[in-house]
């Protein structure tokens, strides 16, 4: 049982590590820190799998961790500057809704952590509102409040903007 | 605004994934030891295990006393027995479905009154009931006990059905304790009183029929959850009652059972009580001899005028409707037909979910004019 959790656990993390790597890199904004950030996760992982119950929510689970661990290095690090690499490589310039797309996803970035969690998780990474409550330990009503609410608050900057 | 997020995840999507990225995880993965965790992972289990019978213990006796109270109902009534036989109908239901209550007051003892009071004109409240009763006790012979427990069946049926679905609501570990309140409190909620209805001797038997029933659902139960472990479904069950019809002499109730174990449909058990002759009442009483066809032609030409009125309707065996040929449909009422007595005094036949029709049109009432 526990092997077949190891192996699982192995698989699932080295098969979703882009996913992940995304994650951690939404929310520090740097590629090393993210890289670590990933590194990281992966050893608690190994550490604490053994207290995993069910094993269809290790996907859960290991976003958890990510989402905890990003969260932590973000508060350890808050006081350094580093130098954010904002410019994207291969950025699909030829597609026309580029701009908006673009600045939707910084106005994203720049929401407070505990809604970008939730717009990442539900948009780009496609979790169920369940998932991300499980997640992020809150009440499924809360996560839905707090989606709606940033959804306000994302249509009324997109107004201002324009 | 949704999709323009969903849009976005485009940009998301094009952050870069470093060429090392699959490096470091391969690294991170071989270099964490595996771990062996064996004695940890056994005391650890164990502690959950004993956690779980626990919250189990704890939800059985919840569900168990839950249970007591709702079934208990009518004893909270019959506690206040003095002001509730004031009220002419509760006052005999608190009897008939109150019975093995013991503490009766004297108001409500009925087996013990004077024989002699056959007189209707006391109409002061302390006498309401024994009006009611139509105080014929006589303490006399009961001809024909099997009658009197066919007309128990109705009640037997409910409340053991009533038990064995709430008794299965408990778990496997803990069975014993729903168990036991269980059984009291629907022994005491089923016994047939000595005193009302019926003469002392068939009460008892009644009553040592109604406890085989229930041994016989408990031990049931207790097999089936040692077979098939706690929860294999969830169980709930509800009964209320309806006075169809009450006059000094004659009761007409009729008992609804809702038990979501084996149905979605609920369950109504008619039961009519010729009070004064503390015997079952059945159509023929009412009716007269030659019940039979008389009923029969009025149910039919009830159909006829049913089908006639609204062509949707279908009855299985009349007209030419799909089904109407497999179904067999009405043919006859019987001794054991179902009915109630409606506000006019008429007995009402009634059929089942689909006894004569399809199911989607319900359960099928003939009220049957004398």
């Amino acid at each position: 049982m526990k092997e077949l959790l190891y192996d699982a656990l192995v698989e699932h993390v080295v098969s979703n590590q882009d996913n992940y790597y995304r994650v951690a890199y939404s929310y520090v904004r740097n590629k090393d820190a993210a890289l670590d950030i990933v590194q990281n996760s992966i050893c608690k992982a190994l550490e604490k799998y053994d207290t995993i119950r069910n094993p269809d929510a290790l996907r859960s689970w290991f976003y958890r961790i990510v989402i905890n661990e990003s969260i932590q290095y973000i508060r350890h690090h808050s006081r350094e500057v580093y130098p954010g690499d904002e410019v994207f490589i291969e950025l699909p310039y030829n597609d026309p809704d580029f701009e908006e797309n673009y600045t939707v996803y910084n106005m994203v970035n720049s929401l407070p952590e505990d809604l970008k969690t939730i717009i990442i998780l539900h948009y780009y990474e496609d979790l169920t509102l369940k998932e991300i409550s499980e997640i992020t330990d809150t009440n499924l009503n809360t996560v839905k409040s707090k989606l709606y609410a940033t959804l306000k608050r994302l249509n009324k900057k997109m107004k201002e903007g324009q | 605004m949704n999709e323009k997020l969903k849009n976005s995840k485009k940009i998301y999507d094009s952050i870069e994934i470093p060429p090392e990225l699959g490096e470091i995880v391969a690294k991170s993965i071989d270099e964490q030891p595996r771990l062996v965790l064996v004695a940890p992972v056994a005391a650890k289990r164990e502690k959950t295990r004993s956690m779980r019978s626990k919250t189990m213990k704890y939800m059985a006796v919840a569900v168990a006393s839950l249970l007591v109270c709702t079934t208990l109902g009518i004893n909270t009534l019959s506690s206040n027995s003095d002001k509730i036989s004031d009220i002419p109908l509760i006052g005999y239901l608190v009897d008939i479905l109150n019975a093995g209550n013991d503490e009766k007051g004297d108001s409500n003892d009925y087996g013990s009154d004077d024989t002699t009071s056959g007189s209707n004109d006391t109409a002061d409240s302390e006498d309401t009931s024994d009006l009611l009763l139509g105080s014929t006790y006589t303490g006399g012979s009961v001809e024909d006990p099997s009658g009197d427990e066919q007309s128990l069946r109705g009640a037997t049926n409910a409340e053991t059905e009533n038990l064995y679905s709430s008794a299965t609501s408990g778990s496997s570990s803990s069975y014993d304790y729903a168990v036991d309140a269980e059984s009291e409190a629907h022994r005491s909620l089923m016994y047939v009183p000595d005193s009302v209805v019926f003469n002392k001797s068939i009460a008892a038997n009644s009553n040592s029929f109604l406890d085989k029933k229930a041994e016989m659902a408990i031990n049931a139960f207790v097999k089936d959850a040692v077979t098939r472990g706690a929860g294999h479904r969830h169980s709930s069950a509800d009964t209320s009652y309806v006075v169809k019809y009450q006059n000094g002499s004659i009761l007409s109730v009729a008992i609804t059972v809702w038990d979501n174990s084996e149905n979605a449909d609920p369950h109504v058990y008619y039961y009519n009580v010729y009070l004064s002759e503390r015997q079952p009442l059945t159509l023929a009483n009412i009716l007269g001899p030659g019940y039979i066809p008389r009923a029969n032609n009025a149910i039919v030409s009830q159909i006829n005028s049913r089908l006639a009125s609204d062509s949707s309707l279908v009855y299985w065996g009349f007209g030419d409707k799909d089904g109407s040929k497999i179904h067999k449909g009405f043919t006859t009422v019987n001794a054991d037909t179902d009915f109630y007595i409606n506000s006019n005094g008429n007995p009402v036949v009634c059929f089942k979910e689909g006894e004569i029709a399809p199911a989607y049109m319900g359960s099928q009432e003939f009220e049957i004019q004398e």
